[in-house]
C-alpha cells in the first residue's frame, strides 16, 4: 500500500523530533555529515530502529540514552528516543526520506515547530483522486519488446552518491490508482543504448579484423559513445554526401547516429528505458497488455460486459489496472543492498593511495523482471533494419547490462524481441553482414584513417558567401 | 529503400497535402499521449503537435529526413493534416500547445558520456578531463506525468494513421525520454487556438488587436513547422500555462 500524505507527515514529524535530539548531541564540527549519513542509512537499514541506530551510531550516540530535545519537551512532553522510534512504520518513513532527504536534515537542524509542521489545509481538504485512465480507442506505437529476467542482481548507479552507498537509479512515477508519486527504480535507455552501440562497434572491429588500438580515436569515440561536437567545427554545414557514405559503409550508424566528420547524424531507433515490473509501474505496464487480468477478478467480468456494451471502457480499464496492481510486488521488495570490501594485500607495501574500502551497492534482486522495448524509425533502410536485428541478436548472446558487469551483475535472459501490436518484424541479420563483407576493405580504411571515402564530384558546390555591404 | 530526388519528394508531399484537403480537416479533437517515461521540457511550448505530425508524414511516405537537404533558402513544405487559422494575415496550424496532466512533477534526468577506453590501447594519450574526449554529465529538465495532451482541429483519419508513427517526443527521445505507450484521440469542444481570450498556443500579434487576450505573455517565437527554421519568427502572444 502507498503511504498517505497524513501518514508520511506523521513519520516526518516524529523523525524530525528524534533527529532534532540527535543533532543537538552531535559534535558541531561533524553536523554537516548528517545528510549523507541519513541517506546512506536509509539504504543500509532494514527497520526503523536500525535506521536511527545507524544515524546515531555514526556519531557515537545511543538512542536508549537520549531523550527528546528541550524545545520539543516543552511542546509535547517527554519520551525516550528509542520509544519514539518504535512508533514509526518503516515503509512510510523510507518513502518520506527518499522523497526528500534534505527536508529531514533541515528539520534536524531547525527543530520541528508545531505550526510549521501541521498538515496544511490543502492536504486535509484534498479532493478525491479521479483516476485518469484512457477512455477512447488507443493507438499503440509499433515497437519491438521483450521482458528481461535478471539472472543476477542488477546495478545501475543513482544520479547522486551518498557517502559510500551507491543507490539504484530512480525516477518519479505517478501511481494512477492513488495519485501518489512514487520513486521507482529504472534502467535508463541511454545506458542500454550505449551497451548496444558498443556491441555493434566491437563486432565491427572483429569482423573486419582491426585491432581496437588501431582505430582512429575520434572515430572509436563516435562508434562507441556517439562522438562529440568538436570546438570550431562548422556545424551549420550539412553534408548529405558524408552522411550517406557513413550509412552505406556502416549501416548500424543509421540506427545509432552520432557525430563523425563534423556531421551530427540522427539515430534511426529509439531505445527506451527499462521498466521494472512492479506495483508502482502497473499503470505503465497496462498499455502493453503483457499480463492478463488474474482469473476471478472484477476485471474479467467487466471485460466481458464491455464486449456487450454494458459498461464503459473506463470502468473496464480501471478494474484491470486495480487487478494488475494487486498482483505485482512493490518495488522496494525487489531491491536489496550488496556490500563490497577491498582489502590491501599485506605483502605489498602500502602507500597513501592504497586503503581498505567498504561500500554498499543497491541492486535489483535476481529474478526481477523488466519490460524493455525499442522503436525502429519506419524510414530506416532495409539494411539498417537488418542491422537492428543483428544487434538485438548479439545482445541476446552477450546479455549484460548496466553497471558492475565484471562482478557478475546485470546478466539477463529474455525471449527474442518481438513486434508488439501493429508493427512489422525485422528482417534477418544476413543483409547487414553481407554488406559489411562487401565493404570490408573500405571499412578498414575508414576505421584506421577516420575519414569516409567520398565519390568524386558528389559534394555539392559550396555557396558563395554573401557580398559585404558597403 | 529507393532514394528520391528533391523534386520527387516535393511532388509526393504536395499530393499528400491535396489528399488531406480532400479528406476534410475539420474534426475538433483532444489528442492524448500516454507516457512511459518523463518528457523533456527543453523549450517553452515544446513538442508542438504540428511539428510531430510533419515528422510522421515523412515517415508515412518513407522519406528520410536527410534526403530533404538543407533548409536554405527555405525548407521543403511538409503538410500536416490540420486546419489552418489565419491571424493578421499569417497562418498557423489549429493546434494547442502541449498540456500536462494536473499531477506533474518536474525532475532532472542526467545523461553521462565517457570515452570508452576499456580495451583502447592506441598510442595516443586520451585526456577525458578536457578536450574532445572529455567525459560529460549532462542534465535534462523533464516532467513526470501520466499523459500530455493537445487540442487540435484536423483530420481524424489522418491522425489515426500518423500518430502511431511517433514513438517518443522531446529531447533525448532516442535514449529513453518521452516514450509514448499509446495515443488516444477523443472529441472535445475546446478551441485549439484561442479559448475565451486565453491563447492556447503562440499566436502572431502583428496587425492583431491583442487587447482582449488574457493570461498570456508576449515574446518572439517561430509559428509553424519546422520550428527550428527562423524564417517564421515573429512577435507572438504565448499562453502562460506551463507546457
Amino acid at each position: 500500500m502507498q503511504a498517505s500524505e497524513r501518514e508520511k507527515w506523521d513519520a516526518r514529524h516524529v523523525a524530525g523530533v528524534v533527529l532534532g535530539a540527535i543533532y543537538a548531541k552531535v559534535d558541531p564540527q561533524r553536523r554537516h555529515e548528517m545528510s549523507d549519513t541519513m541517506a546512506a542509512a536509509a539504504a543500509r537499514a532494514d527497520s526503523v530502529p536500525s535506521w536511527f541506530s545507524h544515524v546515531a551510531g555514526r556519531f557515537d550516540i545511543a538512542l536508549e540514552d537520549c531523550w527528546m530535545g528541550e524545545r520539543d519537551r516543552q511542546a509535547y512532553g517527554t519520551a525516550r528516543l528509542d520509544v519514539l522510534v518504535a512508533r514509526l512504520r518503516w515503509p512510510i518513513l523510507r518513502e518520506a526520506v527518499e522523497e526528500n532527504p534534505s527536508l529531514l536534515t533541515m528539520i534536524a537542524k531547525e527543530g520541528p515547530l508545531p505550526d510549521e509542521l501541521a498538515p496544511t489545509a490543502e492536504i486535509q481538504a484534498r479532493e478525491p483522486w479521479m483516476m485518469p485512465v484512457p477512455t477512447g480507442d488507443l493507438l499503440p506505437v509499433p515497437s519491438l519488446r521483450t521482458i528481461w529476467t535478471a539472472e543476477s542482481p542488477m546495478a545501475h548507479g543513482a544520479d547522486d552518491r551518498r557517502g559510500n552507498v551507491i543507490l539504484f537509479r530512480r525516477e518519479s512515477v505517478v501511481d494512477l490508482l492513488t495519485g501518489e508519486v512514487a520513486r521507482c527504480p529504472f534502467i535508463s535507455g541511454n545506458s542500454i543504448r550505449h551497451s548496444l552501440r558498443r556491441l555493434a562497434a566491437e563486432h565491427l572491429y572483429e569482423f573486419v579484423g582491426v585491432a581496437e588500438g588501431a582505430v582512429n580515436p575520434e572515430l572509436h569515440h563516435a562508434l562507441t559513445s556517439g562522438g562529440v561536437i568538436d570546438a570550431g567545427s562548422e556545424m551549420a554545414k550539412v553534408s548529405p554526401v558524408i552522411r550517406r557514405a557513413l550509412r552505406e559503409l556502416y549501416p548500424a550508424w543509421e540506427l545509432f547516429g552520432g557525430i563523425a566528420e563534423k556531421q551530427v547524424c540522427h539515430g534511426g531507433w529509439s531505445v527506451h528505458d527499462a521498466t521494472l515490473v512492479c506495483r508502482e509501474n502497473a499503470s505503465r505496464l497496462m498499455h502493453q497488455h503483457l499480463f492478463p487480468a488474474p482469473a476471478g477478478t472484477e476485471a474479467i467480468a467487466l471485460a466481458a460486459a464491455n464486449a456487450t456494451g454494458e459498461v464503459s471502457r473506463r470502468e473496464t480499464r480501471a478494474a484491470y489496472l486495480k487487478a494488475l496492481t494487486e498482483r505485482l510486488s512493490p518495488a522496494l521488495s525487489l531491491m536489496q543492498m550488496r556490500q563490497y570490501t577491498k582489502h590491501i594485500d599485506p605483502d605489498v607495501p602500502s602507500t597513501s593511495d592504497t586503503m581498505h574500502a567498504m561500500w554498499d551497492t543497491e541492486v535489483a534482486i535476481a529474478g526481477s523482471q523488466w519490460l524493455h522495448f525499442v522503436t525502429v524509425d519506419p524510414t530506416a533502410s532495409d539494411v539498417a533494419r537488418s542491422a537492428a536485428a543483428f544487434v538485438l541478436d548479439r545482445f541476446a548472446s552477450h546479455p549484460y547490462l548496466a553497471a558492475a558487469n565484471s562482478r557478475g551483475h546485470g546478466l539477463v535472459s529474455f525471449a527474442p524481441y518481438a513486434p508488439a501490436v501493429a508493427s512489422a518484424a525485422l528482417p534477418g541479420p544476413d543483409l547487414y553482414l553481407s554488406r559489411l563483407e562487401s565493404m570490408k576493405t573500405q571499412i578498414v580504411e575508414w576505421l584506421t584513417s577516420g575519414v569516409v571515402a567520398k565519390t568524386a564530384g558528389d559534394e555539392p558546390k559550396t555557396e558563395k558567401p554573401a557580398r559585404k555591404r558597403r | 529503400m529507393i532514394r528520391r530526388s528533391l523534386a520527387e519528394i516535393r511532388y509526393t508531399l504536395l499530393q499528400a497535402w491535396e489528399q488531406m484537403q480532400s479528406d476534410g480537416i475539420d474534426d475538433l479533437m483532444l489528442v492524448r499521449a500516454w507516457l512511459y517515461s518523463p518528457v523533456a521540457i527543453d523549450v517553452i511550448g515544446g513538442n508542438p503537435l504540428d511539428d510531430l505530425l510533419c515528422v510522421a508524414v515523412l515517415r508515412h511516405f518513407q522519406i528520410p529526413i536527410d534526403d530533404l537537404g538543407d533548409m536554405h533558402p527555405e525548407p521543403v513544405f511538409i503538410p500536416a493534416p490540420l486546419a489552418r487559422v489565419s491571424i493578421g494575415g499569417t497562418w498557423i496550424y489549429a493546434t494547442s500547445w502541449r498540456r500536462c496532466h494536473p499531477v506533474a512533477m518536474e525532475m532532472v534526468r542526467r545523461k553521462r558520456k565517457h570515452f570508452f577506453a576499456s580495451r583502447f590501447v592506441g598510442g595516443q594519450q586520451v585526456d577525458t578531463k578536457s578536450g574532445r574526449f572529455r567525459s560529460y554529465d549532462l542534465a535534462s529538465a523533464c516532467v513526470t506525468t501520466p499523459y500530455v495532451e493537445w487540442t487540435v482541429r484536423g483530420s481524424r483519419a489522418w491522425l489515426e494513421r500518423l500518430l502511431p508513427l511517433v514513438g517518443s517526443i522531446g529531447k533525448d527521445r532516442n535514449s529513453g525520454l518521452g516514450s509514448i505507450a499509446s495515443w488516444e484521440i477523443a472529441s472535445t469542444t475546446r478551441d485549439p487556438v484561442l479559448e475565451e481570450g486565453v491563447p492556447q498556443r503562440g499566436i502572431p500579434c502583428s496587425g492583431v488587436d491583442t487587447a482582449g487576450y488574457r493570461d498570456c505573455v508576449l515574446a518572439e517565437r517561430t509559428i509553424r513547422p519546422p520550428y527550428v527554421w527562423p524564417g517564421t519568427r515573429m512577435l507572438c502572444a504565448l499562453p502562460a500555462f506551463p507546457s
